[in-house]
């Protein structure tokens, strides 16, 4: 039964692996983005959207402690959605630049 | 491009799989954490009768407050505790810190009786609280690390549970489908309806787990807005917590105020639960203070109200209210549904069961992800040494880890009393029994195990109130209430619940044994029937 994330094959060996039957699902690469990736994410997501929110620190900190396991879980299901682990790589390494750009910029006016 | 809902039930085989065994260890071990006070007062069988509170405990706590300052006049803070639940010590807690005269931290404790005797210290053991705190501490390792090890496996359930509702096409179906004797089949039909059956159980304790070791699991989070400094860390405790500086002593010696009056005072801000704890600061100096607590299982919400007055006019300072305002409200309510410390008896019950099939759907699932590679071999093939190994580990968690309990409570009645280290001993059997079933359960192969391990499990849990009968005086025949007598539910239900588990393990052990003489039987008629039937997509995705 062909894995339902299993990369697509390209290259000499497409023909021959897409004869024989699927490719080898690889489950390590998506865990590992999740994992990690999913983790620096949430964490720069949060720190960003408590930079451009009006609340004092320490909501920030118990919000983000409310909604970062909710969020992260997110992330890492979408490395799982996607077609393969680079779309989920450039996805979650979009979102960081994004973030860590908003906090260096809050950072930058607040003069913190 | 494949489905979402295939992609997912991908990822809830992989992800269930990798922390399935600690998750089954959490879930068991937790679900025992329901009745802690309950095993504690079991396995200290010496201990005298709990204190019965009269009126509003005023009594009690100026007794406490009497013993704590005769031991500790120069003590900086006292606490008092008095059973008003299960939640509570059976006795008057009584405790105290402060700095010696060479600057070092000191501090003691103490239960008393309700006439004010030391109760004599019980036999040293481990009780229900080391068995309710290594479901997320694991014993042996570093408790951060457990707790970050915890907060994984949380993370990865909950994405489990999330994927596993995506893969679901007719959730509604699956909770009322389960075909018996069916292979593949019916371990697939099982793991759905126990998940289905206590799904939103299932997303609060995961969820909640998460957020219990939430400061650790996610200190980015904080480090972020507060820095690492000592300044930041006394800063996040002050403006998260409400918790600040203690005012300086002054020197100037004055008498405590009686308790009495502020208990009184305070239940008008608390009128329907009773006082349960106060801590008195600075006792014995002109700044002192006392806060006096409602009781934290109260409400679901894990946060007992609270009053604080001047410990020597009696003045009310200030009120701290229960209610939900803010976001760390939903973490204690979150981690009051957790603990369920406001549960009752019956609901106390169905959170303990749920617990329990919340390890039930782990090791299906477990067991699962083995039949399905057993089904795919082609016929002649024979397993890989991964799969056969794989098979037999998961006979030896799921059902040694039972009868690793189990034997926790039989080295609570057999370890002689004097051995050193008795507490640590009885977590070690725990862990010993463990790797000992999984010995065995490479040894015998799968199906011997099963019935041979789950065999012994139910033996040794019926067995435990005889083994309570023969060493102690708390047996039924003492503790089960009869007319004229009234007993004490408590310690006849722990003996009580034995007896259901283990006839739960020997039914369970039963039907391992049938499979096991019905197998070979059925292999011969149709060699394929071993293998079960193919299933369709998307439940056998992978």
């Amino acid at each position: 039964m062909l894995s339902p994330t299993a990369e697509r094959p390209t290259g000499p060996t497409a023909k021959k692996t897409a004869k024989t039957g699927p490719a080898t699902p690889n489950p390590w690469a998506r865990i590992a983005i999740g994992v990690f990736g999913g983790y620096i994410t949430m964490t720069l997501l949060i720190t960003a959207s408590a930079a451009l929110l009006p609340i004092h620190r320490s909501d920030a900190v118990v919000l983000g402690l409310l909604v970062g396991g909710l969020i992260y879980t997110l992330l890492f299901i979408h490395v799982f959605a996607v077609d393969s682990w680079k779309i989920a790589l450039r996805d979650l390494g979009g979102l960081s630049a994004v973030s860590a750009l908003i906090i260096l910029i809050a950072r930058g006016i607040s003069g913190s | 491009m494949k489905s979402l809902r295939q992609s997912m039930s991908w990822m809830h085989t992989w992800t269930g799989l990798l922390l399935g065994w600690i998750l089954y260890f959490m879930f068991l071990t937790g679900s025992a954490g329901y009745y802690d006070t309950e095993i504690d007062r079991w396995m200290k069988p010496e201990q005298p009768a709990p204190v019965d509170i009269t009126g509003d405990g005023s009594a009690l706590f100026q007794m406490g407050i009497d013993y704590a300052s005769a031991q500790a006049p120069q003590a900086d803070s006292y606490f008092v505790i008095v059973p008003t639940n299960r939640t509570y010590s059976p006795y008057v807690s009584v405790g105290w810190q402060g700095t010696d005269e060479g600057g070092e931290r000191v501090s003691g404790r103490a239960q008393l009786t309700a006439d004010g005797q030391i109760v004599p210290d019980p036999r040293d053991t481990g009780g229900g609280q080391s068995l309710y705190q290594m479901h997320w501490t694991f014993h042996y390792i570093p408790r951060a690390l457990g707790e970050f090890i915890a907060g994984l496996a949380a993370f990865f359930m909950f994405a489990a549970i999330l994927s596993g509702i995506i893969t679901h096409k007719k959730i509604i179906a699956d909770f009322f489908t389960l075909r018996l004797s069916k292979g593949q089949r019916s371990w697939l039909d099982s793991h759905n309806v126990l998940s289905v059956m206590t799904l939103p159980y299932q997303i609060m304790i995961t969820y909640s787990g998460l957020l219990f070791v939430g400061t650790l699991f996610f200190a980015p989070i904080i480090v972020a807005q507060y820095g690492v400094s000592e300044d930041a860390r006394d800063a996040l405790i002050e403006e998260v917590f409400g918790i600040g500086d203690e005012p300086e002593r002054t020197g100037e010696a004055m008498d405590l105020t009686p308790i009495a009056p502020l208990i009184v005072e305070a239940r008008k801000s608390f009128p329907n639960e009773p006082v349960s704890r106060l801590t008195v600061t600075n006792p014995g100096d002109a700044t002192a203070h006392i806060q006096v607590f409602g009781t934290i299982s109260e409400a679901i919400q894990r946060k007992a109200p609270s009053v604080t007055f001047n410990g020597v006019t009696g003045e009310r300072l200030e009120e701290y209210p229960r209610g939900i305002a803010s976001a760390l409200d939903v973490i204690d309510t979150f981690e009051g549904l957790h603990e369920a410390l406001f549960a009752g008896p019956i609901l106390r019950v169905l959170f303990f069961l749920s617990g329990l099939l919340g390890g039930g759907m782990v090791a299906t699932g477990l067991v699962l992800w083995t039949k399905k590679r057993r089904q795919k071999l082609s016929p002649g093939m024979s397993a890989s040494k991964s799969l056969l190994v794989i098979e037999r580990l998961n006979v030896g968690v799921v059902a040694g880890l039972p009868l690793g309990i189990a034997a926790y409570f039989w080295a609570n009645r057999l370890l002689p009393l004097n051995l050193a280290g008795r507490a640590d001993w009885e977590i070690h059997v725990i862990f010993l029994t463990w790797a000992a079933a999984l010995t065995h359960s490479l040894i015998r192969g799968p199906k011997n195990a099963w019935v041979e391990q789950l065999a012994a499990a139910a033996a040794l849990f019926i067995l435990i109130p005889i083994l309570n009968a023969l060493t102690t005086d708390i047996h039924l025949g003492n503790t089960l209430p009869l007319p004229g007598r009234p007993g004490d539910w408590v310690l006849a239900g722990v003996d009580l619940w034995m007896v259901i588990i283990g006839a739960g393990i020997a039914y369970a052990a039963r039907i391992a044994s049938q499979k096991t003489q019905a197998s070979p039987a059925a292999a011969k008629r149709t060699p394929s029937a071993r293998r079960g039937r193919p299933l369709p997509p998307p439940q056998l995705a992978e």
